[in-house]
């Protein structure tokens, strides 16, 4: 919050000529390995199909992807630490939940997902979690129509 | 560095591996540790590394060891390129199944020849892995040695905690193939290929973004191109796809080709193909151990053979993808979970990393599964020391039965555990129990 804001504060063309120097985002990168099929590996978020056994199927999983002119092709991750996958598991559950609900539109996935988030849960109790994402929904309502909140919001 | 080569004696191999890995700057200086049980093979193998290192400049320490022991200690890399049994072996597989009418061409991967090549070959393997455990056990197992699905599901199963991949070049040989098949440079042909050793698909062959199949049926119609590989043209005909290895590797993986002379005849499938190279192989190794020692030259090309690449890639980070054989942790999603499957993987600094390949096209998977089934039941023959999984492996491969009633089978069976000997698992030679009586 506190880069965003002081990003919004520099001048739009202040600090002098754009960077010239290669970054380390994928992005270009990835382009390279498709384009010239020179193989290299990135780090990608991809889809869980048996990836990660110890993790849900179909979650998303940031995995070793290896990148040549076949495209991204993820690699099966052997040993996951249990420890790591039950961390993981905790946030995952949230993700679940959301795209459910943002898929079908079901509020009630929102305050589930809301309710599984282990800050949320630690720092609420239920009833506030309720409201909170009662009051978040309705003040997004015009960012959130497959929700049709404007219309519960009416009616 | 340290590179252990077990069973150099296979000499041509041992030099082409050590070409490759020797032109890379980056392991000049490693340690080519040789080992071989016959002293003579082992000799010119070490001649061979010398002369090799010697015109690449690679200052390369070539050791001989006559104990395997000595040559894997403190190994990174250990190469199994053994035969065990050697040509005596090999003639058995093909002579005894011969007299029940079964003929093969190569026999040292699927099928009767597959099966005891694998079963002479596991307890070999699991000493092997048992000695790296005590002497290397970081060490990477570069496997070269057939029956290879038989060898890594062994492998894998009863010593899991050595890392070990199975290595091949029937891949990159396929696309050069198909690349001459359809007149462009190797180099432009795009391909992905998964499956098991020997029986891998080409899901996608493209050259500058264009799909070539259709130009590879159409290479299929013209005769001369037709005539170099009948077998695999026509299995690409009848399933769609085009197959790795080669025409006379897979005429015996199949039904279709081996079980009558006049298939065999339209087919061009060359039987009895491995005894001629194996026959050849000593002839050549006479002449290469007499070149050695009359100081003439051998060339000094790089293989396609992936070993090298995964050593320079391991120990420099130069990202690579190679095709190896490992087990099917959920890669091929339509064949068998631990099952050893043929992908791609990608190998860096990091290690080795086998791709998700998802689902093969269903007819490529089902020509596929069954020899799974026969690889699973001949690993499980040694572990267990079942007798009666070596049966049910031989009823279940695809060509046997195409030719030979269930009691020949059992018989031949039966022929070619005495006549392989003490060379057998323990419990495989005991008493006939049940099935063959």
């Amino acid at each position: 919050m506190r880069q965003c804001l002081s990003r919004l504060e520099e001048p739009p063309d202040g600090h002098g000529p754009p960077p010239t120097q290669r970054t380390h985002e994928y992005g270009s990168y990835i382009i390279e390995a498709v384009e010239t099929n020179q193989p290299i590996r990135v780090n990608g978020n991809v889809l869980n199909r048996g990836l990660i056994r110890s993790l849900p199927e179909n979650c998303c999983v940031e995995d070793p992807c290896l990148v040549d002119a076949n495209g991204v092709q993820p690699t099966v991750v052997e040993h996951y630490p249990p420890q790591l996958a039950a961390l993981n598991r905790t946030n995952i559950n949230v993700q679940e939940l959301i795209v459910e609900a943002a898929l079908t539109g079901d509020v009630e996935a929102v305050h589930h997902a809301v309710m599984l988030d282990p800050l949320t849960a630690a720092v609420c109790t239920l009833p506030q979690i309720r409201s909170m994402v009662d009051e978040m929904l309705e003040a997004q309502a015009q960012w959130l129509p497959q929700f049709s909140l404007e219309e519960r919001i009416q009616s | 560095m340290k590179v252990a080569f077990i069973g150099a004696g296979s000499v041509v191999f041992t030099k082409n591996l050590l070409t490759d890995t020797l032109s890379f700057q980056e392991l000049h200086g490693t340690t080519i540790a040789l080992h071989d049980i016959d002293s003579e093979r082992l000799e010119t193998a070490g001649m061979m590394a010398r002369w090799t290192s010697e015109q690449l400049g690679a200052g390369a320490k070539v050791e001989e060891h006559l104990d395997r022991r000595r040559a894997l200690e403190g190994a990174d890399f250990v190469v199994n390129m053994v035969q065990i049994g050697m040509h005596e072996a090999t003639l058995l597989d093909f002579e005894i199944p011969k007299k029940y009418g079964l003929k093969q061409t190569i026999a040292d991967s699927m099928g009767i020849g597959g099966i005891f090549r694998g079963l002479r070959t596991i307890p070999f393997v699991l000493d092997l892995a048992a000695e790296m455990r005590e002497l290397c056990p970081k060490a990477l197992l570069l496997n070269y040695t057939n029956p290879m699905g038989i060898l890594m599901e062994a492998l894998y199963t009863a010593s899991p905690d050595i890392k070990s991949v199975g290595l091949c070049h029937s891949v990159p040989y396929t696309a050069r193939e198909i690349a001459s098949y359809i007149g462009v440079e190797h180099e432009t042909l795009l391909y992905e290929c998964a499956g098991i050793n020997h029986i891998a698909w080409m899901t996608r062959l493209e050259v500058e973004g264009e799909d070539i199949y259709p130009r590879l049926f159409a290479a299929m119609e013209e005769p001369d191109v037709y005539a170099k590989d009948k077998v695999r043209f026509e299995l690409m005909r009848r399933f769609g796809y085009f197959v790795t290895e080669s025409s006379e590797h897979n005429a015996e993986y199949v039904p279709y080709f081996l079980k009558d002379d006049r298939l065999i005849e339209l087919y061009d499938v060359p039987v009895d193909e491995y005894i001629r190279r194996s026959e050849e192989n000593l002839v050549q190794y006479s002449e290469t151990r007499r070149k050695l020692f009359a100081g003439e030259s051998f060339p000094l090309e790089r293989s396609v053979e992936y070993g090298s690449l995964i050593m320079h890639s391991l120990v420099t980070g130069e990202a690579r993808t190679i095709y190896g054989n490992v087990e099917n942790t959920g890669l091929v999603t339509n064949l068998p979970a631990g099952c050893c499957v043929e992908v791609p993987i990608l190998v860096d600094e990091t290690g080795l990393r086998p791709c998700y390949v998802g689902d093969l096209p269903p007819q490529c998977a089902a020509a596929c599964a069954p020899h799974t089934g026969v690889q699973n039941l001949t690993v499980r023959a040694a572990l267990e020391g079942s007798r009666d999984h070596v049966y049910h492996a031989a009823m279940l491969d695809r060509h046997a039965p195409s030719v030979l009633s269930l009691d020949e089978i059992a018989e031949m069976v039966d022929e070619l555990i005495e006549a392989h000997g003490e060379a057998m698992p323990e419990g495989i030679g005991s008493s006939k129990a049940g099935i063959s009586s």
